[in-house]
């Protein structure tokens, strides 16, 4: 109403006063103070009302009472010129339009001067002071009469036509209402009051709540609001209670009802009895429940998805399965395998564009992450007429089958031969991974051409072959060359085979090729090299023949045929056996059975094969076999060996050997032999024979158990001292006979030595001497008696050379003095021959003096020869030299030597006389004593500053009075003279030492000597 | 009582103390000498049918006094053999058993015995 605003500013210019060019328009326009009271009409209205302007300003007010002119006059309500039934909306407008200060229409009906209301639609607005408070009220209004009454009269015909749908809803067999646009019920019908058993009264309003279920209460409340507000279509369903207190089922609908500007006036609505249709709905809810329950409970998944692929329904299976909701599902990344997203997505397309069944093997993916192999089969619902209505999607797991299919297809393609399948007709239907990697070819690519990679010369065969095998349905092989990716032709070994059914139909064929080029190339190489073995048969210096697997003579050299002296026709197959010697033939029999058992054992026999002349002679015969790729024996080759010689020689070494076995046992002695750590490991049978045992009762030590119990320990002792030192066993010992007598053995064992000079056994020899040392110890007291008598003898002829010496010169003195006294009693006395005599008498007298000196001097010690001497390796000398004396007596020596004992000056010889003759004292002092206790002790010490000192100790009986021992001629042996000690004494003394004897501390005698550096 | 006939005796001894001593003695009871200092001069001198007696010693390298008593009985079986020796473990049982004893003498000798066995031989085969 832009005019009004600059009607505002005109009269605003002019002091409030409108301007005529108000009263131009057809409207009628008010003005009025900030405080609403109306303070000005235009002309037009006042003529409309055909009062005077004070009349009409009156007239007009708004408000009930106008502070106009300074008057508080009331227009009573009859005198206004508004419409009494409008006037109280009119002041609530107005009083609302002065309180906010916002522009608003209102309508109201004025009356004209004819007395005709007529309604003017009108609008006020306040002109505002520059501070923004109001400053004045303007409004306008506008005949809107006839507008107004058209309106009316349709309403009024819409009232008339709601009636008329009243009755038509009152008779309709549904409960009828109709609603103010709040939503308040203004009216229901008949049935409906009936039904819910209420009155009218009780219904209208907000009553008709009450009869709705409270249950369906607020959802419907709901949606009722929600097509009150946006004013579509009304459709619910819910409770009703009935008169008895029943609920049923109704279906809810109301429309609304608008007027020509589209302003809601009443909504009309029925409520069908649904209660049957709801039940037979529950019931069908129920069983699809159940059916949900089997669906959801089946092991399989199962899905249901709407004409557009989406998924509607899946059960349980699949959510547990993934793990995801339903509308997750949507999402197909969400569960398929990333790679088969796409081939999928397009075969479902596909199904769903095309209403063909959806069948396809893909991996799901498990809620936790894992993948699975599914079986999945799609199968649409169609209506009358072919749309699709519905699909229905069966999973079945297949994952263990889809795996061992990859695991046999992994074999398949990893086998190192090509695989392939095909149909009945012969069109390929599977090829390996192999094959195509070879051929450097799709599967598509060889489907459609599968002669393209077969050698063209080798077509042919093929060919043939595949007709031959597909006509005859029978397994069969050819050979054929297959181009490889570069173009390179190898050989393969084709094999096809038909599987059949029941029925004997072929069903499908498999074939298998596997690459022979090597083996063909082998072949020709096994020829090549067959022909070059063959020569080298022919040329090598020895006899050879070749057998076929099973026995026959296939091939036999040149040599052979010569030292037979035939043929190879009459060698071959069996033939050369006749050429065997007949005493040979069944151990080769014999041997060629074990051999055929066992082939890979060596054939290594000999036997003697018959020369041209007739005469046998031994060969050793050494076969190999030659085996093909699959281990099979293609033939054997023998080689003989001419060993006729060395079967001599061998024979003539048994022969000595067998001599040397006899001479072993016939050695009248024991013989046996022992390891290098002293253990018997053989023994002579007459050795058994004499301990009346087996081998066993000797072997080892257990030898030791056969020793007289008293030289046990000398003989171990002696043994063991051998073994370390690698000496000559030498011991003399008693061994008990089978009958438990001891006879005395001299045992003698010596080592052999390898050529690093290790002992790597000993051999023994055990001579019974038994009778020999009775008779030996005869001969000891026969010897002792003896040398007593050659001591004799020999002091005898020693004085009898000392009288020879001196009874000369003696003889010559007493023949002269005779002579002498003979002279001088001559007559006359022949002085001058006396003379002589006596001349001579005192020469040959000197003469005989002169022996004896000569006799003294030979008879003088010689002054010892002194070196640097060390003691102890002479007492080590002296031990060796009367070891076997010391064994002889059973005595055990103690060696208790000082380390690093200085030297001494001393004459060795006069020192090794001194320590045996002191040894010898002690062994014979022990020689009463029994054999356990004969133990003698060396001892050598570091004195002093400046000597040793050397200890022989014996257990024997003892010195009554060592005082005394060193005197000459002092024994208390049956056997010595008593010079032993006083001559060691000499010795030691004349090296400046002393000798000293005390009692042992159990028994025997302890000498002791020092010897000074 | 000295026998002024004069017989010649053959002495045989290696040492020549003996021989001079032997030789005095003989001389002085009047007897001609022949001295030898060993067995093979006495028998190349071939002298043994020309004496009365032989005195030989038992000890002597080559051919000893015994061989020489055989040698000299063999030939001549009655001339008279005197056997002296100075090895005293040889006594008249070592002789053979057809010697006389009283021939034999070990050394030292008495003289004076000598002269008078020499003197029976002698005499003896007078």
């Amino acid at each position: 109403m832009s005019f009004i605003a600059d009607e505002q500013h005109d009269v605003n210019s002019h002091n409030g006063k409108p301007s005529l060019a108000i009263d131009a328009p057809p409207v009628l326009v008010f003005g009025a103070g900030a405080d609403g009271c109306v303070d000005f009409v235009n002309e037009r209205w006042c003529r409309y009302l055909g009062l005077s302007n004070r009349e009409a300003l009156i007239r007009c007010q708004l408000r009930e009472q106008s502070p106009l002119a300074g008057c508080n006059f009331h227009v009573e309500q009859r005198q206004s010129a508004y419409h009494p039934d409008d006037i109280e909306d009119l002041r609530r407008s107005w009083t609302r339009i002065l309180t906010t200060g916002e522009p608003e229409d209102f309508e109201v009906r004025i009356k004209r001067s004819d007395g005709e209301f007529r309604w003017f639609l009108f609008r006020a607005e306040a002109s505002r002071n520059p501070d923004g408070s109001i400053g004045r009220w303007w409004g306008a209004g506008l005949d809107i009469h006839e507008r107004r009454q058209t309106e009316e009269l349709l309403k009024q015909k819409a009232c008339e036509a709601a009636n008329e749908l009243r009755l038509a809803i009152d008779t309709t067999p549904t409960l009828g209402w109709i609603a103010r646009p709040d939503g308040s019920a203004e009216s229901v019908n008949q049935r409906w009051l009936e039904y819910s058993g209420l009155s009218m009264e009780e219904a209208v309003g907000w009553g008709f709540l009450v009869a709705i279920h409270p249950d369906d209460y607020p959802r419907m409340i709901e949606e009722y609001r929600n097509a009150l507000s946006s004013g579509n279509f009304f459709e619910s369903e819910g409770r009703i209670r009935r008169f008895d207190g029943e609920y049923r089922w109704f279906l809810f609908r109301g429309s609304a009802l608008r007027d020509k500007s589209g302003q809601i006036i009443k909504w009309f609505g029925t409520n069908t009895d649904i209660e049957d249709r709801k039940r037979a709905e529950a019931e069908l809810v129920r069983s699809e429940q159940e059916l949900r329950l089997i669906v959801d409970t089946i092991p399989g998944f199962i899905c249901t998805a709407t004409p557009d692929g989406q998924f509607e329904h899946v059960n349980r299976g699949i959510l547990e399965y993934t793990g995801l909701t339903l509308e997750q599902l949507h999402e197909w990344s969400h569960f398929l395998h990333p790679d088969e997203v796409a081939r999928l997505s397009e075969a479902w397309f596909h199904s769903m564009s095309s209403g063909e069944s959806f069948h396809d093997e893909y991996r799901l993916r498990r809620f936790d992450g894992e993948f699975r192999w599914y079986e999945s089969r799609a199968l649409p619902l169609k209506e009358e007429g072919g749309r699709i209505r519905r699909w229905y999607h069966l999973l079945t797991d297949i994952d263990d089958r889809k795996r061992s299919e990859e695991n046999l297809r992994l074999i398949l393609d990893m086998l190192p031969g090509f695989v392939w399948t095909a149909r009945p007709d012969g069109t390929f239907e599977y090829l390996n991974r192999s094959l195509l990697d070879y051929s450097g070819m799709t599967s598509e690519e060889l489907r459609s051409d599968q002669a393209s990679i077969v050698h063209p010369e080798d077509i042919e065969v093929r060919n043939r072959s595949f007709e031959k095998i597909f006509r005859s349905g029978i397994a069969a092989e050819c050979e054929m060359r297959l181009r490889r990716a570069d173009g390179m032709y190898r050989w393969f070994q084709c094999r096809t085979q038909a599987l059949r059914s029941d029925t004997g139909k072929i069903i499908r064929w498999y074939g298998l090729l596997w690459d022979i080029q090597e083996q063909k190339e082998a072949l020709a190489a096994v020829r090549a090299r067959e022909n070059h073995i063959r020569m080298i048969i022919e040329s090598i210096p020895g006899m050879v023949v070749v057998l076929a697997p099973d026995g026959p003579l296939i091939y036999a050299n040149q040599r052979v045929l010569d030292f037979v002296g035939t043929g190879l026709s009459d060698l071959m197959g069996y033939n050369w056996t006749d050429f065997l010697h007949p005493e040979d033939m069944p151990r080769i029999l014999e041997r060629w059975n074990l051999h055929c058992d066992d082939p890979s054992a060596t054939w290594d026999v000999i036997y003697r094969i018959r020369r041209a002349d007739g005469q046998f002679r031994w060969f050793n015969n050494v076969g190999l076999p030659l085996y093909d790729d699959e281990g099979q024996i293609i033939c054997r080759y023998g080689m003989f060996i001419d060993i006729d010689d060395r079967k001599q020689a061998e024979k003539a070494l048994q022969e000595s050997e067998h001599h040397l076995r006899l001479l072993i046992e016939a050695i009248p002695a024991l013989v046996w032999c022992a390891t290098a750590d002293g253990s018997m490991i053989y023994a002579n049978q007459r050795y058994l024979d004499y301990v009346g045992t087996h081998l066993d009762g000797i072997l080892g030590s257990n030898w030791l158990s056969q020793i007289h119990p008293e030289d046990i320990d000398a003989t171990r002792i002696a043994w063991h001292q051998c073994l370390e030192t690698g000496e000559r066993h030498e011991i003399t010992h008693r061994i008990r006979r089978s009958d438990g007598a001891y006879r005395w053995f001299q045992t003698l064992a010596e080592p052999l030595r390898d050529r690093d000079n290790r002992i790597t056994q000993w051999y023994g020899l055990n001579i019974d001497i038994h009778d020999s040392r009775t008779m030996a110890e005869t001969l000891r007291s026969m010897q002792s008696r003896l040398s007593r008598a050659t001591q004799i003898a020999t002091v005898a002829e020693l004085s009898a050379s000392i009288a020879h010496e001196i009874n000369q010169p003696l003889g010559a003195v007493v023949a002269n003095g005779d002579a002498c006294d003979m002279w001088l009693k001559s007559d006359p006395p022949n002085l001058e021959r006396a003379k002589a005599a006596v001349q001579r008498i005192i020469r040959d007298g000197n003469a005989a003096a002169d022996v004896i000196q000569r006799m003294r001097a030979l008879f003088r010690q010689t002054a010892p020869q002194k070196v640097q001497l060390d003691m102890n390796e002479v007492i080590a000398e002296v031990m060796r030299l009367i070891g076997s004396e010391i064994r002889k007596r059973h005595v055990v020596v103690d060696l208790d030597m000082a380390i690093a004992i200085p030297t001494i000056p001393a004459d060795r010889v006069q020192m090794q006389q001194l320590l045996i003759n002191l040894i010898h004292n002690a062994l014979d002092a022990m020689d009463e004593v029994p054999a356990f206790s004969r133990v003698m002790t060396l001892r050598s010490r570091h004195h002093t500053a400046g000597a040793i000192l050397i200890e022989i100790c014996d257990r024997g009986r003892g010195l009554k009075d060592p005082e005394r021992a060193f005197d000459s001629f002092f024994t208390t042996k049956e056997k010595g003279m008593g010079m032993g000690l006083a001559i060691c004494r000499s010795i030691v003394e004349s090296h400046g030492g002393s000798i000293w004897a005390r009692p042992n501390e159990l028994s025997g005698t302890v000498l002791s000597f020092t010897l000074p550096q | 009582m000295i026998d002024t006939v004069r017989h010649t005796i053959a002495v045989v001894d290696d040492d020549f103390r003996m021989l001079e001593s032997i030789d005095s003695l003989l001389e002085s009871a009047g007897h001609e000498v022949r001295l030898f200092s060993s067995a093979e001069e006495f028998i190349d001198a071939d002298i043994l049918g020309e004496i009365d007696c032989l005195v030989s010693d038992i000890g002597m390298s080559g051919i000893d006094g015994l061989e020489l008593f055989w040698l000299a009985q063999k030939s001549l079986p009655d001339l008279p053999v005197i056997l002296i020796t100075g090895r005293e473990e040889l006594t008249s049982a070592s002789l053979p058993p057809s010697f006389p004893p009283m021939r034999f003498f070990l050394k030292p000798f008495d003289g004076k015995k000598l002269l008078s066995v020499v003197a029976e031989a002698i005499g003896g085969r007078l």
